[in-house]
């Protein structure tokens, strides 16, 4: 959003309000940007940059509102659209976002930015070709785009195509050879690769830097690296680091109950899977697990609980989203 | 190196090195398996690819089938490139094509086939499920076949979905009536002219097994009369609704009655549990063989159901796509749950990078542990992802005892890629080791010929039923060695994907192997006893009356 700005701050009348935004002050632009707002309501494009400065500022509900309003007044405004979009990504909506973001593909081809947004959202919903063609398009004409480079990668690894994923994290981390989040996934795709010595050695390295050593993502990546490595203490370490970390975290507290059952704490594991049920009822992982602990504990009723949980979610599949 | 990893890779070092010799060439086998893609991506084209190990002529020497694909959109087989084929073999790797001859050739999009003998007349006969159409061939014993699907009762018909798309058959007796029955894994609903488009235009790619309803399998019981009766509904096996393609049969509680397992595709696999009252529980949750051991289902593909760490108790392996990793269950036996022993047996990391397709347990060097085989191929449209090209080198994993695989280097023909898909495991030629027949897609078939030297004793068990199926089919064989070790198969023809395996029963021995009494319990119920049985050697057993 920087960028967007900044794009039009090269071809609009700089004011006051800008150049505090230029220079990071965001909470003094917006007041800036307000006032101006009480005279010209309707001006698209102090609205786009109102909405870029909330962005800014962390408000993403705000900025949501100020592009929706530019775009009540100019509804082709490609930094209103592009704007509207990455607000929505940032709220967890990027099915929202796709489009609004396609469209302000098409009016302006030419438009990285805003084809780097639609690759991020494809990305964040998971629609895989769609994502690839614009986001291998974008490092094919610049390879040079570490953005693109890091949601390509992020695609592929979610997809768990590990050798393209370690390889789009590669050409990142070649520019940025900082970028945490690339390293924690490239450590992550090298344990789908199984090869897990290097992963456990990123994963290591990572631990290390203070900012990361608690990182919720960092501290899964490692706890799965060391699991398929079969050291099932040091597993079960990472994992209840992260727990403790981040006690909302539904995926952690599934593996260290995992572990906990897989290194003998039988009561300790239920407990723990419980307690995943709990934090994220609707994932089918922890179910399985307890269907397995209860079963061990003769609690029949219990098993059959959750196995018959298990069977009604799976039984959806076989449904098929086809006719 | 740890103490431990370090006895093990002694102990796989100091084993023979199994070995496999591609016998194609200089076979006469020529078949091509087509599966008639055109650019469409039709879901169908993937699939295909099932074998059959048979002595369909009962002289004695293992023969082919195999199935094939037809062209698209018609799912008709248009010429003879799509013909289904029977190949007589003769012990000594020549086979001749007797398609036309025999009348196998089919009809309609084939996938698997079944061979067991079905009427008790001492003729194998062949089951073909397909697309659009699914095929009972009689064998007649005088080298033709009759298809006698609708008299049989056995077209595969839904009563209310109309033909749909069967996939991996097999025989079992489930009633132990001294008839083979008949269980068809079926797969999705599907439809040429109503086939989704996945992917975008300039990129197409196949669908993904979401988009298409799932079905439920069918079980067809055996009146005894040449007929078949549908029992699918009543039986509960149509209860559930999956996306099967591999079937394997064993009777994992061990209570006198053959069992059903079926890995689907991308949902939970189904675990029927035969109640010995015409009745199947799906249990595939409760016995933790629904889903891998983290609760994922996976996109499960072939099977094999047979005893691996030889306490008597059938365990499981389950081939999936890439990153599934491949599913090692260990029966923990006496009513109790399998445990998915994949990761620490060191089968999930080896495998995590494959997609594999038939399964096969046999022990290839006969050293007293069966091993695993796989027949493996990405899908073709992923091979950009995956780091390397789509075809792929099958891969067998050698037994270290019963809870440790590790994958060996069975030679450079072995190493060769191919699109594979279904195969079937005998002793061809009778040297007592076992071989291997891989389809593979729009490729010639690939027949691997075991030469691993220094290969253990053996001996083979070919059952001859009398109250029981003539085949012996759900027959437990338990040998007991001198020293105290026991070693356990029982006989299954449903192996791998979308095929049959030869219904002979082999053990591989090890190297200082003394047999003391050979059990065998028939379906029937019936005990018998062997002893004074030699070693390297096919052994026919009859039941006793």
């Amino acid at each position: 959003m920087v960028h967007l700005l900044l794009l039009f701050l090269q071809t609009l009348d700089l004011t006051a309000a800008d150049r505090l935004y230029e220079a990071g002050r965001f909470d003094e632009a917006i007041q800036h940007y307000r006032s101006l707002l009480n005279a010209s309501p309707a001006d698209p494009m102090l609205l786009v940059r109102a909405g870029a400065c909330e962005y800014q500022r962390g408000q993403f509900a705000e900025s949501e509102k100020y592009f929706r309003k530019a775009l009540g007044v100019a509804p082709e405004l490609p930094p209103a659209l592009v704007g509207l979009g990455t607000s929505l990504i940032t709220l967890g909506r990027a099915s929202e976002a796709i489009p609004i973001l396609e469209k302000a593909v098409k009016l302006t081809p030419g438009d990285r930015m805003a084809q780097r947004a639609l690759g991020h959202a494809y990305q964040e919903e998971e629609k895989f070709v769609e994502g690839e063609r614009v986001l291998a398009k974008l490092v094919e004409q610049d390879p040079q785009d570490a953005e693109a480079w890091y949601y390509l990668g992020l695609l592929f690894f979610n997809r768990n195509y590990a050798e393209p994923a370690l390889h789009a994290f590669d050409k990142l981390l070649a520019m940025q050879p900082n970028n945490q989040r690339a390293r924690i996934y490239r450590a992550g795709s090298l344990t789908l690769l199984g090869k897990l010595d290097k992963a456990r050695q990123g994963f290591a390295e990572l631990e290390k830097e203070p900012s990361l050593a608690d990182d919720a993502e960092l501290l899964l990546g490692y706890t799965q690296a060391l699991f398929h490595s079969g050291d099932y203490e040091g597993a079960l370490a990472k994992a209840s680091k992260g727990v403790a970390a981040h006690p909302e975290s539904a995926k952690l507290s599934y593996w260290k109950a995992r572990l906990l059952l897989e290194t003998g704490s039988v009561d300790e594991a239920r407990a723990e899977a419980e307690r995943a049920v709990r934090l994220a009822p609707n994932l089918a992982n922890q179910r399985h697990l307890l269907v397995r602990i209860y079963q061990r504990q003769g609690r029949a009723a219990q098993a059959a609980e959750q196995a018959a949980w298990l069977r009604a979610h799976s039984d959806k599949k076989a449904l098929g989203t086809g006719r | 190196m740890t103490v431990p990893a370090l006895i093990l890779f002694l102990a796989a070092a100091a084993a023979a090195q199994i070995q496999f010799q591609e016998m194609t060439g200089q076979s006469g086998v020529e078949f091509k398996l087509r599966n008639g893609a055109s650019g469409r991506f039709r879901q169908v084209e993937l699939m295909t690819g099932g074998v059959a190990a048979l002595d369909f002529d009962s002289d004695g020497c293992l023969d082919l089938y195999f199935t094939n694909g037809a062209a698209l959109p018609s799912l008709r087989k248009t010429g003879p490139e799509y013909f289904n084929r029977l190949y007589k073999g003769d012990c000594h790797w020549k086979f001749v094509d007797v398609t036309r001859t025999s009348g196998t050739g089919g009809e309609g999009y084939s996938m698997g086939v079944a061979a067991g003998d079905y009427d008790n007349d001492g003729h194998t006969d062949l089951y073909i499920a397909g697309v659009n159409r699914n095929i009972l061939y009689r064998n007649l014993g005088n080298g033709k076949f009759e298809d006698v699907t609708l008299k049989a009762g056995v077209s595969g018909v839904d009563p209310k979905l109309g033909k749909i798309w069967g996939m991996s058959p097999g025989w079992l007796d489930y009633d132990n009536d001294g008839h083979l029955d008949l269980f068809v894994a079926n797969y999705v609903l599907w439809d040429p002219r109503t086939e989704p488009r996945c992917g975008l235009p300039d990129h197409p790619l196949y669908c993904h097994p979401d988009n298409y309803r799932g079905l439920p399998n069918q079980l067809f019981r055996n009146n005894g009369d040449g007929t078949f009766r549908d029992v699918s509904a009543v039986s509960g096996i149509a209860a559930h609704n999956g996306k099967g393609m591999g079937a394997a049969f064993a009777d994992f509680d061990r209570d006198g009655f053959t069992d059903i397992y079926v890995a689907n595709d991308s949902m939970r696999s189904f675990l029927f549990r035969n109640t010995g009252k015409g009745i199947f529980e799906e249990t595939g949750i409760e016995s933790s063989v629904a889903f891998r051991d983290d609760g994922t289902a996976i996109a499960g593909m072939g099977v094999d159901f047979r005893d691996l760490d030889n306490d008597g108790w059938p365990d499981l392996t389950v081939t999936g796509m890439i990153n599934d990793t491949f599913l090692l269950y260990r029966n923990a036996g006496r009513g109790r749950m399998f445990e998915d022993i994949a990761a620490r047996s060191g089968l999930g990391v080896a495998t995590r990078q494959l997609t594999g397709w038939a399964a096969g347990i046999y022990d290839f060097d006969n050293d007293g542990w069966k091993d695993l085989f796989f027949s493996n191929a990405h899908f073709p449209q992923l091979d950009r992802y995956l780091g390397g090209s789509a075809p792929l080198a099958n891969t067998v994993f050698r037994n270290i005892n019963g809870r440790k695989f590790v994958e060996v280097s069975a030679g450079p023909d072995f190493a060769k890629p191919g699109f594979h898909r279904g195969a079937a495991f005998a002793d061809f030629d009778g040297d007592g080791r076992i071989d291997v027949a891989v389809t593979a897609l729009n490729q010639a078939v690939r027949l691997f010929r075991n030469t691993t030297p220094n290969a253990g004793h053996w001996i083979t068990f070919r059952l001859h039923g009398k109250t029981s199926n003539r085949d012996g089919l759900g027959a437990e064989i338990a040998v007991h060695l001198a020293g105290g070790r026991t070693l356990w198969n029982h006989a299954s023809t449903a192996v791998g994907y979308a095929s049959a395996s030869d219904r002979a029963v082999h053990f591989g021995l090890g190297e200082k192997a003394r047999v003391e009494k050979v059990e065998i319990r028939w379906p029937s119920g019936r005990k018998q006893e062997l002893s004074d049985v030699s070693l390297d050697r096919v052994v026919d057993v009859t039941e006793p009356r």
